[in-house]
């Protein structure tokens, strides 16, 4: 194995670890010394790489968001057809709520009073947007939500999901969520009417 | 709170702290900021709140109690006829309030800090109702949403809106919220059509 390689896998195992401390205890208690056990290097090369903390949350988030984006993008190929309303909802919920993911929308909520790490990880953010937005109306085209509406549905949707699961998260809160998507699917059918012909068919 | 008087040593201390979170949030709070601010020493200040985390509870009860104060207080003084997009913008600047937006950051912390979980869940639980409750009041207000429907209603909204304001604030994004609020609004009037004004 070469240098390279080498430091590919250094890099590669300390992301893992470090994705791994951040869905246990959150980036508010992130430790490097755990990070670097995890992945089995020195937290001397640890800071090698990532020389701050905040660092090593920018490159987690980024693979975690990486990770979110091909779990979305792949959503089509999971749903059945036709698409139900409620089944394209399930799918983004429990997309949206992975276990990979919670502790970046706790992150998100959090930075609002924390302006280094804000700074810091809005160009991460940003540069993940595109995809999203680009794939959200068309998941919800399957289901008959006209594109003018799509965009909007599609980020109430993600928004509505994102902030229960952080008050999920903090309040312990539990079972709500049913009742979210239940009246997501609810706005959906009175506002856009039934599915479209080809799903009728197939229903009758 | 008694009017009269000045506002108290302790009244002091909280309102400083609560300024202090405002503006540096929860975890870079440090005690001997707040003691500057509210011109005392860092002494009476623990003689007041022994512990950070008491403080942090203290500014957490007082920032929801007044946000949902001047929030009830704005509703209010609106004159009839009531409007939908009055309402929304209502919950908007409630939700969007600095008195609230810090409080995020207490969430995430209270995750992996039963102590000051112990501390101020019960008073988060208490809010989150309140904020509900009212929410669900004022749509019931602004007519014709089916009452079976104004607390999914509510509580559909409240997470939209959270989920735009954490949105914007960590992309360092502002506004949005005029967008927002006519598309909330074209799904409220299409579900529930306004009723003509007697």
């Amino acid at each position: 194995m070469n240098n390279q390689q080498r430091r590919e896998r250094s890099i590669t195992n300390i992301l893992e670890g470090a994705l791994q401390e951040l869905q246990a205890g959150g980036y508010h208690q992130l430790r490097t010394a755990l990070v670097a056990k995890r992945a089995g290097v020195s937290e001397g090369t640890l800071f090698r790489y990532f020389p701050t903390k905040t660092d090593l949350i920018i490159a987690s988030l980024d693979l975690a968001l990486k990770r979110h984006l091909n779990r979305f993008e792949k959503a089509h190929e999971n749903l059945e057809q036709p698409v139900s309303r409620a089944a394209m909802l399930s799918s983004l919920w429990s997309i949206i709520s992975h276990e990979e993911m919670l502790w970046t929308h706790e992150l998100i909520s959090a930075v609002s009073t924390d302006a280094d790490l804000r700074d810091a990880i809005a160009p991460v953010l940003l540069a993940h947007d595109e995809r999203i937005e680009r794939g959200l109306p068309s998941l919800m085209e399957l289901c008959g939500i006209p594109p003018q509406h799509g965009e909007y549905v599609a980020n109430i949707t993600r928004w509505a999901i994102g902030s229960y699961v952080v008050r999920d998260i903090a309040v312990g809160f539990t079972g709500g969520h049913q009742r979210l998507l239940n009246y997501l699917e609810l706005i959906a059918d009175r506002i856009f009417g039934p599915l479209p012909a080809v799903a009728q068919e197939v229903a009758e | 709170m008694n009017g009269a008087q000045n506002p108290s040593t302790r009244e002091l201390v909280l309102q400083a702290a609560v300024e202090v979170l405002q503006e540096v949030g929860f975890n870079r709070l440090r005690t001997t900021d707040v003691a500057r601010q509210s011109g005392l020493s860092e002494g009476s200040l623990f003689h007041y709140f022994p512990t950070r985390n008491l403080l942090v509870a203290a500014a957490v009860d007082r920032s929801l109690n007044t946000a949902l104060e001047t929030a009830t207080a704005t509703y209010s003084a609106l004159e009839p006829p009531f409007e939908r997009r009055a309402m929304m913008q209502t919950l908007w600047q409630l939700l969007a309030s600095p008195q609230l937006t810090w409080l995020n950051e207490v969430y995430a912390a209270i995750k992996t800090d039963p102590e000051l979980r112990a501390l101020v869940g019960p008073a988060i639980d208490a809010s989150a109702a309140s904020i509900e409750k009212f929410a669900s009041s004022v749509l019931l207000r602004v007519s014709n949403v089916d009452p079976n429907d104004a607390t999914p209603l509510a509580e559909f909204l409240i997470l939209t809106i959270e989920g735009l304001v954490a949105s914007n604030l960590a992309r360092g994004k502002t506004g949005g919220e005029t967008e927002l609020i006519e598309h909330l609004l074209f799904f409220v009037n299409t579900m529930y059509p306004q009723v003509a004004a007697a």
